[in-house]
């Protein structure tokens, strides 16, 4: 199992440095050859070669205080390579002729692998026996014991540098850098106490320079023990990276993850969150229902996680306990809330966390209403039973908003199904914020002789549904009467200023036919059928007009064959009055418009619904403000006042 | 209803100086969408403790509450209160605290205007004159509290701070579409709806959401009137003409989500030869050939449509004859009501209404039926004045030649130009005439006496002289040795419109006489039975003849 893990570790390209670390003796003076030694001498930076490898302090010696020499790699001994001081405790060793390529690589490999094993409990030297190692690579997991060279790493290998002081409160501390880095890489530093020790333990990250070959800043670890290992890896994205056991498993529960992966979906990789020191598992969700309405409970719900992975979940439902709440095992999104038996809305709280008991709980909240109730319909018009128009408006109205609507009419001709009901209108309540009161019509509804079931389909919004039955007789038996009447305009001996006019009125009866008949003066009469609003008001439209006195007869009908004839005669003014359609046309909409026209008398005084009008004189008028008319249609109404009548407002003229 | 007849009464009396001049213009108005109201409630309330190892605490709360109210054609109000308090507890104890109140009141008229007072911590107000809110189509149900966990912060050295944060936010609001569809409400028409919706993933976003998280909701989702779009985010709807109908989007299971609505009216109108129905009551002339057809404006994008007729008055659509010498007969077909388009002829009545019930087909599969209403009136031309001057009527015999005369006339009162003539029938057993028991067609000519087809005597309405229409009916035959003229006849005084190669003849009026003549060239004039023609009846009964009658 080890040997598999350490071969892992290999595939990755992983080699991590290890360090021993004591209290006492860091580092061994190094062997140098005299041609090496003279040439420690400080020099100035712009004298230094293009290439080379940084060499930090080893430590002064405790004992004499004397500064420290460079300990020159196995490796590159044979070289004999020329070796500057630096300043301070850093060195520079010109290694620029030596091809690390040539370098045994199985002797590195064999190393690294001898480095790790010793990570996992293997038998390694003590950093204080004397051995260096050797070749056989376990020096270079070694600052190296006092006898032991300084062990020098080929490119691309990491080495630890450490900067130890002693603390009285805290003990040894080791200010740790990473040498060997490359760019903008990260590298976790981990530590034990005892090699025995299965278990690493993280003492943070440290990112490599750009372009550099050493980490930005350093980390501190410190320690009260008298051994103290450090160990150095990368920490890289994508497969292969590296993630701590203990943070997979405290965070997820599971190890294997990617550290390039982001399964919480926070925007960034899991190893991003780790050296941000970030949840890596913040759960961000809603709530939603396929309908806020249910019939039945429990109710089912839609999580939709937006980030995170949930592993438990809770549910409170009219309560706010989130303390309280009971945490199971997160089982999909499909989730089942038990609404109780209560009708009405209900508050509906679902939380979700990470893995740990301690991990951040996320609420989200939805309300649903449990209905059971199918939609009570009731009717406003006409009431049941005898009618006695063939035609009807049903009216009716249901406390509650509806999913749909719609009638089925049955009478002795056949049966007629699926027939619109229209939603006229919804009162909102603003306590609930819902549609509460729908009101309902069903227009032009046909009736035929004898009698007509109509059967009204409702279904409210949570799928409850009602069907309800109303009988209407349609019986003319007892109507005798003709429609009552009343005509607006014009009225008898009406004086009209245009080559045609629109007569309309208002009748109780707005199934009835009205027709109008002009006698021309040739003796031909004419029939013009006038239109009848559902709510009564009749139009007739566009009866020409003749010069002088012209006879018009209005016949109203119902479906009982009821009529009744109302004469007038209006009169051709030699005063025209026009008027522009209003345009655009969507201004029929607005309370008021500016109107204008053509009036033929250039003395006259244009009144337009109540609003007084400018004659311009030039054969023009025109008004502002004039109210229009409520209704789908529009009538604007002039009266031409000639400069001696008093018009409405008392005055006379323009 | 007594509201309305209230307002018609004041019309009437604001026209009580009979002298005065009046004209109405009426003018139908259009469809109108429109947001019809806009209720926003929004409160929301944040109190931050920080405390740290010193004993030091401080809080801070914020409350914002926001809403408004408004309806389209009343106005609106509203206000807008906001609260900070902060509050600084020190080690020993010691508070340092300061409130900040500010608040805004806000009214808006039917015309959009509106005003807003802003009240400082201070007291002093501020007027300022504002436009119409922010109208945002949405609807908002939002309760999102956070109570993130504390917070400890470890600065080392034994100091720490926590951090807590406890956050309440409620947000409401509900937008309200209706639709005026406009025109009198004695009509429907076609609509097309139309919806979109975006569920806010932000529960905290505010109008105008610009940039804000939003996934588009599936137009199956929305409703409108009860009814799922499409998938093609339309619903084809058949609407009353003249109605104020809500058609608020809802989206089931959304608690946060905007909405739009569109909407075309597609208005329905029968024209007949091109006129339209919607407009006026158009008349035509009994005998004219009628086309009709149903338009809208605009028109739809259905692919596919059938229509059912039904056509007022007792109109005839179809043209028959049994053989080549018969009449021309017209009859009604029904089956000719399921196209498109029809046609028919009018011999008689005064029009009335026609409906169209269409069922329509569109692209995203949906259905919807229609019916279109109009009305059209049809002017028969009328006779008067009949007279049969005896004088005229009778045999003469000449031998060898036996005659007959029969003459009479009528006037003819039409509105429209076109043709007047007699289409006589005649049917007799005898050697002059043997039709057996039926009537042929007198001659080879439907119009009598007339040398070309269709013949008979121009009409011009605004020429009374042509409105005097005779029949003359002079035959002869020679005795060898013997001359028969009997035979009984019926004649149709017809009138043909001007125009159309299309238009028919139809019947105005009818009567009948008959002949009874006998003479020899030894013995005579034998019988002479000749009486005047009866007096004309109004019919529309059209002639109907087997065979032709050509001596």
């Amino acid at each position: 199992m080890k040997k598999l893990q350490i071969d892992h570790l290999l595939r990755l390209g992983l080699l991590a440095a290890l360090v021993c670390a004591t209290s006492a003796r860091l580092w061994a003076q190094p062997q140098l050859s005299a041609a090496q030694i003279a040439a420690l001498q400080p020099i100035d930076p712009s004298a230094l070669p293009e290439g080379g490898t940084f060499w930090l302090a080893k430590g002064r010696d405790p004992d004499s205080g004397a500064p420290p020499l460079p300990s020159v790699p196995a490796e590159l001994i044979p070289f004999d390579l020329p070796i500057y001081a630096l300043g301070g405790d850093s060195f520079l060793i010109d290694d620029t002729s030596v091809d690390y390529a040539e370098l045994d690589e199985s002797r590195q490999i064999n190393r690294a692998m001898n480095r790790l094993a010793a990570q996992f409990g293997l038998d390694i030297p003590s950093p204080d026996d004397g051995s260096d190692g050797g070749d056989d690579g376990s020096g270079a997991d070694s600052g190296g014991g006092s006898s032991g060279p300084l062990i020098s790493y080929p490119p691309g290998s990491l080495w630890l540098a450490l900067a130890m002081t002693n603390d009285a409160s805290y003990g040894n501390m080791a200010g740790i850098t990473v040498n060997g880095t490359t760019n903008d890489t990260w590298y976790e530093i981990l530590s034990k106490q005892s090699l025995g020790d299965p278990n690493w333990r993280s003492e943070g990250s440290l990112q490599g320079f750009a372009d550099q070959v050493v980490s930005q800043t350093s980390v501190t670890a410190k320690s009260g023990a008298n051994s103290f290992f450090l160990s150095a890896r990368a920490l890289t994205n994508g497969s292969g990276g590296t993630l701590p056991i203990w943070w997979q498993l405290e965070n997820f529960g599971r190890t294997g993850l990617d550290a390039g992966s982001d399964p919480g979906r926070q925007g960034v990789s899991l190893l991003e969150s780790y050296l941000a020191g970030a949840d890596p598992n913040v759960i961000e969700f809603s709530v939603a229902a396929t309908n806020n309405y249910a019939k039945v409970s429990p109710a089912v719900v839609q999580l939709q996680i937006e980030a995170g992975l949930p592993f438990y979940q809770a549910v409170l439902v009219d309560s706010t306990n989130f303390a309280g709440a009971t945490w199971t095992a997160y089982s999909s999104t499909n989730l089942n809330v038990d609404l109780g038996a209560g009708e009405g809305w209900h508050d509906v709280w679902i939380g979700l966390r990470g893995f740990l008991p301690g991990s951040a709980q996320t609420w989200g909240w939805k309300r649903l209403k449990l209905d059971f109730m199918p939609p009570q319909l009731t009717l406003l018009s006409p009431a049941q039973g005898l009618v006695t128009q063939p035609e009807t408006q049903l009216l009716g109205y249901c406390p509650e908003a509806l999913g749909s609507i719609w009638y089925d009419l049955s009478n002795s001709v056949g049966w007629l199904a699926n027939q619109p009901v229209l939603i006229m209108d919804q009162c909102q309540d603003t306590s609930t914020w819902e549609f509460t009161t729908n009101t309902f019509q069903a227009f032009d509804v046909n009736l035929v002789l004898g009698t007509n079931l109509i059967t009204l389909h409702a279904s409210d919004l949570a799928g409850n549904q009602m069907t309800t039955n109303f009988t209407f007789i349609l019986d003319y038996s007892g109507k005798t009467n003709p429609p009552a009447l009343q005509l607006a305009w014009p009225q008898n001996e009406e004086q009209i200023g245009a080559g045609a006019f629109t007569m309309r009125g208002l009748t109780d009866d707005p199934t009835a036919t009205v027709q109008a008949q002009v006698v021309s003066t040739s003796g031909n009469s004419r029939t013009f059928f006038g239109v009848v609003e559902r709510s009564g008001v009749f139009w007739v439209d566009n009866i020409p007009l003749a010069g002088g006195t012209n006879r018009v007869e209005l016949t109203i009908a119902d479906a009982a064959g009821n009529s009744s004839l109302t004469n007038i005669t209006v009169i051709q003014s030699p005063l025209t009055l026009t008027m522009n359609p209003v345009s655009p046309v969507s201004q029929l909409w607005q309370p008021t418009v500016n109107v204008g026209g053509t009036v033929s008398d250039p003395a006259c005084v244009v009144w337009v619904n109540g609003i007084k009008g400018a004659n311009h004189g030039d054969g023009t008028w025109s008004a502002s403000n004039v109210p229009v008319s409520q209704g789908g249609a529009s009538v604007f109404r002039m009266t031409g006042y000639s400069p001696n009548e008093q018009q409405p407002d008392g005055s006379y003229g323009n | 209803m007594k509201i309305k007849f209230a307002l018609l009464c004041l019309g009437v009396s604001g026209a009580l100086a009979r002298a005065l001049t009046t004209a109405e213009l009426v003018q139908d108005k259009p469809d109108r969408l429109y947001v019809a109201g806009d209720t926003l409630s929004a409160s929301s309330y944040s109190d931050n403790v920080v405390s740290d190892s010193g004993g030091g605490v401080a809080e801070g709360q914020v409350w914002h509450q926001d809403f408004y109210s408004w309806l389209d054609g009343v106005g609106g109000s509203g206000w807008i209160q906001d609260a900070q308090q902060s509050d600084d507890w020190n080690s020993s104890g010691f508070l340092w605290g300061w409130t900040n109140r500010t608040s805004s009141q806000m009214t808006w008229g039917t015309n959009g205007s509106g005003m807003q007072i802003c009240t400082a911590n201070d007291g002093s107000t501020a007027t300022y004159d504002i436009g119409l809110p922010l109208l945002t189509s949405e609807h908002c149900v939002v309760k999102d509290p956070q109570s993130p966990p504390v917070t400890l912060q470890n600065l080392g050295g034994g100091n720490w701070v926590t951090n807590w944060v406890q956050e309440q936010y409620v947000r409401h609001s509900q937008t309200r579409w209706r639709l005026q569809t406009g025109g009198r409400a004695n009509r429907s028409s076609l609509f097309r709806l139309s919806a979109t919706a975006a569920q806010i993933l932000d529960k905290r976003a505010q109008r105008p959401f610009y940039n804000v998280n939003s996934l588009a909701i599936p137009p199956q989702g929305i409703s409108v009137m009860g009814q799922a779009l499409y998938a093609d985010g339309n619903l084809w709807m058949v609407l009353p003409d003249g109605a104020n109908l809500d058609v608020t989007p809802y989206v089931n299971g959304q608690d946060f989500c905007t909405t739009a609505v569109a909407e075309q009216k597609y208005m329905p109108d029968i024209t007949v030869n091109n006129l339209s129905l919607n407009e006026n009551t158009p008349e035509f002339c009994a005998g004219q050939h009628l086309g009709l057809q149903l338009a809208f404006d605009p028109l739809p994008e259905t692919v596919d449509q059938v229509s059912l007729w039904n056509l007022p008055g007792t109109p005839v659509n179809e043209s028959w004859r049994d053989n080549p010498n018969g009449s021309v007969n017209y009859r009604f077909d029904a089956n000719l009501l399921t196209n498109l388009a029809t046609s028919c002829w009018y011999s008689s009545g005064n029009g009335g209404k026609a409906m169209c019930a269409s069922s329509l087909q569109f692209s995203n599969g949906q259905f919807c039926v229609l019916v279109a209403r109009g009305n059209f009136s049809v002017f028969v031309p009328s006779f008067s004045g009949f007279y049969c001057d005896p004088s005229l009527v009778g045999f003469n015999w000449s031998s060898p030649v036996l005659q007959a005369q029969m003459q009479w006339q009528a006037t003819v009162q039409s509105a429209y130009d076109g043709v007047v003539g007699v289409t006589q029938l005649i049917s007799g057993t005898n050697a002059y005439c043997n039709c057996g028991a039926d009537f042929y067609l007198d001659g080879t000519n439907e119009i009598y006496g007339a040398i070309g087809n269709p013949p008979g005597q121009i009409y011009a309405a605004a020429d009374p002289a042509t409105h005097l229409a005779r029949f003359t009916d002079f035959r002869a035959t020679v005795a060898n040795p013997t001359a028969n003229l009997t035979a009984t006849f019926e004649d149709f005084l017809r009138f043909r419109p001007a125009g159309s190669q299309s238009n028919i003849w139809v019947t105005l009026a009818t009567n009948s006489w008959s002949m009874d003549g006998l003479a020899s060239l030894s013995g005579g004039l034998i019988r002479s039975n000749l009486a005047p023609a009866s007096v004309l009846i109004q019919s529309h009964d059209s002639p109907a003849w087997k065979n032709q009658h050509a001596p």
